[in-house]
């Protein structure tokens, strides 16, 4: 774990100096429907590596929700306390060590960078920690394969160059530098398949309702929006609820 | 042949970044799927 919180620690993910989380945050709904159905019916919301808080900040901005994001990084709580927004909290947290819980639990991007566990463990322990909902994001393991061998078509002191081309909206150098690293040169990640997903649901007694696919055959049409330069990480999104 | 090939698999693909480069820069930058 050192590891990745020292990778953490030279430059967090999506640090940026200008105003661009400021206008993530601005935005009027989360970038899924499915979390957004599920904050609505929510009193409170837990973010589990919450980073710079653009999530939890935008979340608390738009509904009437507690909302509690905890990071391990200082750098990334102080950032997300800087935005001001009521009705939100930030801690420097370990969520291996957390007790906490909410109606919504979500995750972005966080436990497929956790070693020395095994990610259906860290999964099951998520979900278990929400009263209602949680909402995963995760590496998916073609997707994220057709990602790699995309990029691993150039030469790596090329590749900089490339990921530039590919995320025009971002305008911050360091915080291009950031997704870059975090996506192409981050020292630990696993990835996942659907079945992963199916036996947490069964295992925490919860029902998978909604996933952004529908098969674990997802390589090809990855690759083919990769090269028309569409920045694809490889994610899988997953929304696990309680049964009424 | 090959290299023709991947030639114009690569104009293919700029043609068509170019056509998708507005909605690229005001997309949500999360929405990744």
């Amino acid at each position: 774990m050192s590891l990745v919180k020292t990778f953490y620690d030279i430059l967090p993910f999506n640090k940026s100096d200008d105003d661009s989380l400021r206008k993530q945050i601005n935005k009027s709904n989360t970038p899924w429907k499915s979390l957004d159905t599920a904050v609505s019916n929510s009193n409170t919301v837990l973010e589990l590596g919450c980073g710079q808080g653009w999530l939890s900040n935008r979340i608390a901005n738009n509904y009437s929700v507690e909302v509690t994001g905890i990071d391990l990084i200082k750098e990334n709580i102080d950032r997300a306390k800087g935005y001001n927004i009521p009705n939100t909290s930030f801690n420097q947290e370990d969520i291996l060590q957390t007790t906490r819980t909410a109606d919504t639990v979500v995750s972005i991007g966080v436990l497929h960078h956790i070693p020395d566990h095994d990610i259906s463990f860290l999964l099951e322990q998520a979900i278990l920690k929400s009263n209602q909902y949680c909402f995963m994001g995760l590496y998916h393991t073609s997707s994220r394969r057709a990602m790699f061998d995309f990029y691993d078509k150039y030469p790596k002191h090329k590749q900089y160059k490339l990921f530039k081309k590919m995320t025009p909206w971002i305008k911050d150098e360091t915080q291009r530098k950031s997704w870059f690293r975090d996506q192409l040169r981050h020292p630990y990640e696993v990835t996942i398949d659907l079945s992963v997903l199916q036996a947490a649901a069964l295992s925490t007694g919860r029902k998978l309702t909604w996933c952004n696919f529908d098969n674990d055959d997802q390589y090809d049409i990855t690759m083919s929006k990769l090269k028309s330069y569409e920045f694809i990480p490889g994610f899988v999104y997953a929304m696990f609820e309680e049964e009424k | 042949m090959k290299f023709i090939k991947n030639l114009i698999e690569r104009i293919r693909g700029e043609i068509q970044y170019r056509k998708n480069l507005k909605r690229m820069k005001d997309k949500d930058p999360f929405l990744y799927d």
